[in-house]
């Protein structure tokens, strides 16, 4: 948080709908979800979960399995900023 | 107090990957960009990029990697390899002295400004509408280690055909921050 600007971030390749999700939710209107940043999980790409039924590169090389990551990373920086209040 | 520019910090969602053909290092659309924005304002201000969500964004136009890897995948056809449905490192089966391949080489290049010039501009219309300038903030973080469930794929292949995948057999981890 820098003032009342919300700075999420996830250290994967996180598919757009998940920021864009992130950010609706968001208690802060000036939010933005920030990737690659501060070290590189090993999950490969991260899509959102109606994404995974694609049989694309990223989708295909992603080690996660799906209808977690989703989820979990929103509820993950939400509860942070929530603790941060 | 002096109250001139030191920095802007855009977030912008696009893989920079208008350079790549895994032979040189290039810092692609955030370095255009960068540079752009900092060169407008006289290099007194610097200008950093953060990476969006960009996990399914590829930039718009990007053409000539497409005419590049159908270049390569001919190349290696030759020598009776099969690369089209994977992405051998290295810049094997480029000559670069090829003219048709120097063209699309600059093609890139020109599109990689292009992209910086359009983008830059976009980032300095931005900044004029900034209505609330903070002179004071404060900064505040946590960041918590998340573990979710993983998979492990056991065929090949970049895309087009259902990946077969092992699941329950690992775990993944990232982590968040705020």
């Amino acid at each position: 948080m820098i003032g009342d600007i919300a700075l999420g971030t996830v250290n994967g390749e996180v598919y757009n709908p998940i920021a864009t999700q992130f950010i609706k939710e968001s208690p802060y209107a000036r939010t933005m979800m920030v990737t690659i940043a501060n070290g590189s999980a090993n999950t490969g790409y991260i899509p959102d979960d109606a994404s995974f039924g694609q049989n694309v590169f990223e989708v295909l090389s992603s080690r996660l399995k799906p209808g977690y990551a989703e989820r979990g990373i929103i509820d993950g920086i939400l509860n942070l900023m929530e603790k941060l209040k | 107090m002096d109250r001139s520019l030191i920095a802007v910090y855009y977030n912008y969602a696009m893989h920079a990957v208008i350079m790549g053909q895994y032979d040189m290092v290039s810092g692609d659309v955030p370095e255009a960009t960068s540079r752009y924005i900092e060169d407008c304002y006289n290099n007194k201000i610097v200008a950093v990029w953060s990476e969006g969500a960009c996990g399914d964004q590829n930039p718009i136009y990007f053409q000539q990697t497409f005419d590049l890897r159908d270049i390569r995948i001919k190349e290696y056809a030759k020598r009776g390899e099969d690369i089209s449905n994977s992405m051998p490192p290295g810049g094997v089966g480029l000559d670069r002295n090829d003219p048709v391949v120097k063209r699309l080489m600059k093609e890139r290049e020109l599109i990689n400004n292009a992209m910086g010039v359009m983008l830059g501009e976009e980032v300095k219309h931005v900044m004029r509408g900034v209505s609330r300038p903070a002179v004071k903030a404060n900064i505040k973080a946590a960041q918590q280690l998340l573990t979710f469930p993983g998979r492990k794929r056991t065929n090949q292949g970049r895309g087009g055909f259902e990946g077969l995948m092992l699941m329950e057999i690992l775990y993944q981890s990232g982590s968040v921050f705020c």
